[in-house]
């Protein structure tokens, strides 16, 4: 057998073990093939992947990719010699799964013999990571070989809309139209997902973060510090009011982080599970372990949650921080729009019981014809009183008040 | 031991199905622990409590690792499970060979698993004679039960379920992902023509498996719901639902059941193009799974949905029409000259292949008579009732 129809058939048996539950069993396939000389990034997720790599540091990926033992994975990172482009990018990666971005910056910055586009697209998450998401749209256009392709427009449009410029997102992502069954697509979809929840389209893009789980799954990639879907597709969906949905997901990557330990995972999946149960102390809470922009967004979503429930002391303690902390544009225009509505001492306490029935069928997902007809108005008085609703609130029409609201189990 | 055992915490947080995180994180406690890992209890009550967490990942490593380390039979039955939730039938069953039949502990789920397994295959003679002569405890009632909902008894199969229900509930086991006898036995109810009762189960269900928050009991329950419902729209809305979170689950034979449901429901509906690409899925993952009686069910209900004739032979379209006009069987035995047991017959099938739960829905329902009065204008011409 060739040594590509050998990989085609170790990849099969190894999907087909993952399928049927045998997850341990697959990872020591691929463990024993790779020590063996093929081609690590056929055999574990590994987006990018530009090439073959030690195998102590594809042991450190599939367990990253597990979940399990994070101080061995990070050891095995940091003192695999660097000799190409493949142990450079896998090395880097674990780092920056395992949260030790210090560390995952220094290598990067020290890095010899490493090829441009390598080297740009690591630099690129980096630096979405330290919180400087413009330094990575410079590195993240700089072009790179078809292989990388795929991997460097998904990370583009994830840095583009950390930078709230989500036109240009968008313009990326249609250009880069997915290649089917292309190994790197879970990173295309998740990155679709965060644009649309930026966008305010949470029911689509639930549907984008399921199908990178299902693409992960198929890899038995169970730690959400590789991607973490489970997070988002919480917030798409508490967003769209599953709140047992959003419950669930968040449970599930909260457990796994632990497990797995870096703190960007918890805090991501505690700000999830906070939004799904309306738990401001829990959302605190997470923001202790996030940091940039995913601490700004945390930061932002307690102010809303406090400002909504009447809490205004401790609304505007957070939105003063978060005005202070903005580093983009995106983040003052809404710390701003926050403290707007905090002079004015709105928010959901200040609706009227019509105003709040019609903002919670709208908040439903209801259209302004379905409430007339539910609370036997004529159109003009729902408009009217929506109109009131947006107002006092201080958004813009139906998605934000999705945001604005608190969640009620 | 003045701490209470990680293992016993993890077990009573399972049971009692409302605390999924501390339950998953004293299981791993456990599994850490050396002297858990001493105990067969202990790993069995840890791997348990993963297992019907759906951390089958960890479950998976973990029973790994401990049949290297001291093999048994309560790794071998976590194994089994493990197997058994992702859908590998044909694996679930040699693992469950190995298992040594006279272990007291581990007997009853052992029994009930192969029960299921040969029901599942069609040998239902084979599942009977597994059975104990006398009546034991929840699982060999939930066994019982199994036996008489396939061999077409839903009302011994009904009092089975519910008997196991109440011994578990009495002993603190409220959480579903445990046992779903609520679900099965809102499936019995519906084969009785109960669909108050079943809609009543299935919501029970439902609420306790949003308490407990993992997709498979989750998605498992909702299909009770939209199964017990009328097929009046919101039902299908349901239907997705619950095949998007088993799909999360990684749940194959849970999903192919349900996807076959819900072919039928869309049939009943008249959208039988969208009921032909659904059977094609739930052909597809029942063949993955190797569940040959819904294997049978499937290409069944695909054949008729296929077929551009209406769903109710002519027979069937009379009976129900009688039926709505307000006769009773005996009644309708007489008029159409046959006995009352093929009334009945005729009258399951209607049920069935219209998805509805029996007379009152039926009657409630226009879609009969829609269905008739397509029948008798144009008899044998191709499409199906308007929506």
């Amino acid at each position: 057998m060739t040594n590509s129809g050998l990989l085609d058939e170790l990849r099969r048996t190894r999907f087909e073990l993952v399928r049927n539950g045998r997850w341990h069993e697959a990872d020591r396939l691929a463990g024993e093939a790779v020590a063996g000389g093929l081609e690590p990034g056929a055999l574990a997720y590994l987006p990018g992947s530009p090439g073959p790599c030690r195998t102590s540091v594809f042991r450190a990926v599939q367990a990253a990719n597990r979940g399990t033992g994070r101080a061995e994975a990070v050891a095995s990172a940091r003192h695999a010699e660097q000799v190409d482009d493949g142990t450079f990018w896998q090395a880097v990666t674990v780092l920056i799964h395992a949260g030790e971005n210090a560390l995952a910056h220094r290598r990067w910055t020290a890095a010899t013999g490493v090829s441009r586009d390598v080297h740009d697209l690591l630099g690129g998450r980096i630096m979405v990571l330290r919180g400087d998401p413009r330094a990575a749209v410079r590195l993240l256009t700089r072009g790179v070989r078809p292989r990388l392709r795929v991997v460097a427009a998904a990370w583009l449009v994830q840095a583009l809309t950390e930078a709230g410029e989500l036109d240009r997102a968008r313009a990326v992502l249609e250009s880069a139209r997915p290649v089917a069954e292309h190994p790197d697509s879970a990173e295309l979809h998740f990155a679709r997902g965060r644009l649309l929840l930026a966008e305010g389209r949470s029911a689509v893009a639930l549907d984008e973060f399921l199908e990178c789980g299902r693409l992960l799954a198929a890899w038995g990639v169970v730690n959400p510090a590789v991607l973490p879907w489970r997070s988002s597709a919480a917030l798409a969906a508490a967003d769209t009011g599953d709140l047992v949905l959003a419950r669930i997901c968040a449970d599930k990557d909260l457990v796994a982080a632990r497990r797995w330990g870096a703190p960007r995972g918890i805090g991501l999946a505690l700000h999830a599970s906070a939004l799904a149960r309306g738990d401001d102390v829990q959302l605190e809470e997470a923001i202790t372990f996030l940091t940039a922009g995913e601490a700004l967004r945390a930061r932002h979503d307690l102010a809303q949650l406090l400002l909504a429930r009447g809490e205004i002391g401790r609304a505007r303690k957070h939105t003063r921080y978060l005005r202070e902390a903005a580093s983009c544009p995106q983040w003052t225009r809404a710390a701003d729009a926050l403290a707007s509505r905090l002079l004015r001492k709105d928010g959901e306490a200040a609706l009227s019981d019509q105003e709040r029935r019609i903002a919670l069928l709208a908040r439903a997902g209801r259209s302004n014809r379905e409430i007339a007809a539910e609370l036997g108005l004529v159109l003009r008085t729902v408009e009217f009183h929506l109109t009131a609703v947006y107002r006092k609130m201080g958004v813009a029409g139906r998605p934000g008040l999705r945001r604005a609201f608190v969640p009620s189990a | 031991m003045s701490q209470e055992c990680s293992a016993d915490v993890a077990a009573g947080l399972l049971a009692a199905g409302e605390d999924w995180t501390g339950a998953v994180e004293a299981a791993e406690q456990a599994l850490a622990c050396p002297a858990c890992r001493k105990s067969p209890r202990c790993m069995s009550r840890a791997l348990g409590t993963l297992v019907c967490a759906g951390e089958l990942v960890a479950a998976d490593a973990h029973s790994l690792a401990l049949l290297d380390e001291s093999p048994g039979d309560h790794v071998l039955l976590a194994r089994a499970c493990v197997a058994r939730r992702t859908g590998d039938l044909a694996r679930h069953s040699s693992l469950l060979a190995l298992v040594r039949p006279d272990d007291v502990e581990v007997r009853p789920l052992v029994r009930l698993w192969t029960v299921e397994l040969l029901v599942a295959r069609g040998d239902l003679d084979g599942a009977e004679a597994v059975l104990p002569a006398r009546h034991g405890g929840p699982l060999v009632l939930e066994a019982e039960a199994v036996v008489a909902m396939a061999r077409g008894r839903p009302q011994d199969a009904l009092e089975g379920h519910l008997a196991c229900g109440r011994t578990l509930v009495e002993n603190g086991v409220v959480n579903p992902a445990v046992l779903p006898w609520r679900s099965r036995a809102a499936r019995a109810a519906l084969a009785c023509g109960d669909s108050g009762e079943a809609l009543r189960l299935a919501m029970e269900e439902h609420a306790a498996a949003a308490r407990w928050g993992e997709p498979r009991a989750l998605g498992w329950s909702l299909a009770a719901v939209a199964g017990a419902s009328p097929p009046h729209g919101e039902d299908l809305v349901v239907y997705e639902r619950a095949i998007r979170l088993l799909g999360m689950a990684h749940a194959r034979m849970d999903l192919a059941e349900v996807l076959c449901d819900y072919g039928d429901r869309l049939t009943a509906h008249g959208k039988q193009a969208a009921a032909s690409e659904i059977y094609a899925r739930a052909h597809a993952t029942a063949l993955d799974v190797g569940d040959t009686v819904l294997l049978r069910r499937i290409e069944e209900s695909a054949r008729g949905a296929a077929t551009a004739e209406p769903a109710l032979t002519p027979v069937e379209a009379e009976v129900a029409r009688l039926v709505c006009a307000g006769l009773r069987n005996k009644e309708i035995a007489v008029r159409l000259a046959m006995a009352t047991r093929t009334v009945e017959l005729h009258l399951t099938r209607v049920y069935r292949k219209l998805g509805l739960s029996g007379r009152r829905e039926l009657r409630a329902t226009r879609w009969a008579w829609l269905h008739h009065e397509t029948l008798r204008t144009d008899r044998g011409a191709p499409g199906g009732p308007p929506e």
